[in-house]
């Protein structure tokens, strides 16, 4: 009797906290995945897997960094082994973090109103995924989940700095995808600016 | 005595509002830090227009990402796998 109502209160335990998370689950996956399918595959799986072990999960705690981080791991371990991809070098991994990132801003400040006005939906989408998998995902995680750098980090693995430097290096690339895709339907920068590409400070000492 | 560059300090604290306004919406700023942006926000014109162009921009790309749509069919779907599950 004991162990049958332990069952019910990790079945509420998971209904009610990690259950309201399935859209977001579900659009982080698409953006990995780029397939409706996998991302469902993914997705049920990353729950099948926070069920088996819902006792390492704390109540009230941060349910929905513990199923991206779930996921994410899934991902990684699983999903793309099946689709054998290449193994790629990590550079953001040997790029060390400059504080002269943070200074130059990794907003969208620079990035006109307008350039939205001419797009017909799909840009974002299409910009946002043309992305490397390690930029595409904190992009992803930041701005449209609305995790911290804190959260992120934990969720992937990786120092806070080296999350605020992907971040920073992935809105520059986002923002002259965008700035080509606004091109092409016609849109021009009165300000008359270039955009290329950041690239870190090659005079900068690297740790 | 080093010259004063207004133009200069006009600048870098145009940069600085901008970098204070990026690291609000990625919740990177403390409490304290938080309150007096805001309070700049409400009563400086010029930071208004950076922290509404900003949030502006964001929200366009929120918008504009796309969202599977079927999470309601999904999310039947992994509960009857872990009911299955259960029953096994």
């Amino acid at each position: 009797m004991a162990k049958k109502s332990a069952r019910s209160d990790q079945d509420i335990i998971f209904e009610k906290e990690l259950l309201p998370h399935v859209g977001a689950l579900q659009t982080f996956a698409y953006h990995l995945t780029y397939s409706q399918d996998d991302a469902d595959d993914l997705v049920q799986e990353t729950y099948m897997k926070a069920y088996r072990f819902l006792n390492k999960y704390e109540k009230g705690t941060n349910a929905k960094a513990w199923l991206f981080k779930i996921l994410k791991n899934a991902y990684i371990n699983e999903y793309r082994k099946k689709v054998r991809q290449p193994i790629k070098v990590d550079f953001e991994d040997i790029i060390t973090y400059h504080d002269s990132d943070e200074d130059r801003g990794s907003g969208y400040s620079d990035l006109r109103q307008e350039i939205f006005e001419n797009m017909m939906g799909d840009e974002v989408t299409t910009a946002i995924n043309s992305l490397p998998l390690d930029f595409r995902t904190v992009i992803l995680l930041c701005d449209i989940e609305g995790f911290t750098y804190e959260e992120i980090a934990s969720i992937i693995d990786v120092p806070i700095g080296t999350v605020r430097s992907r971040l920073f290096r992935a809105r520059n690339l986002l923002k002259e995808k965008l700035i080509s895709y606004a091109q092409d339907l016609g849109y021009v920068d009165k300000r008359g600016l270039k955009h290329n590409h950041e690239k870190p400070d090659p005079d900068l000492p690297v740790d | 005595m080093e010259n004063f560059d207004p133009k200069q300090e006009s600048f870098d604290h145009h940069h600085e509002v901008k970098k204070q306004v990026e690291r609000y919406f990625d919740r990177a700023l403390d409490q304290e830090s938080m309150h007096d942006l805001l309070q700049k926000v409400n009563s400086n014109p010029s930071y208004l227009q950076i922290f509404e162009h900003e949030q502006h921009v964001r929200d366009q790309i929120k918008r504009y990402t796309y969202r599977p749509d079927n999470s309601n069919q999904l999310l039947l779907a992994i509960k009857n796998q872990i009911l299955n599950s259960g029953e096994e």
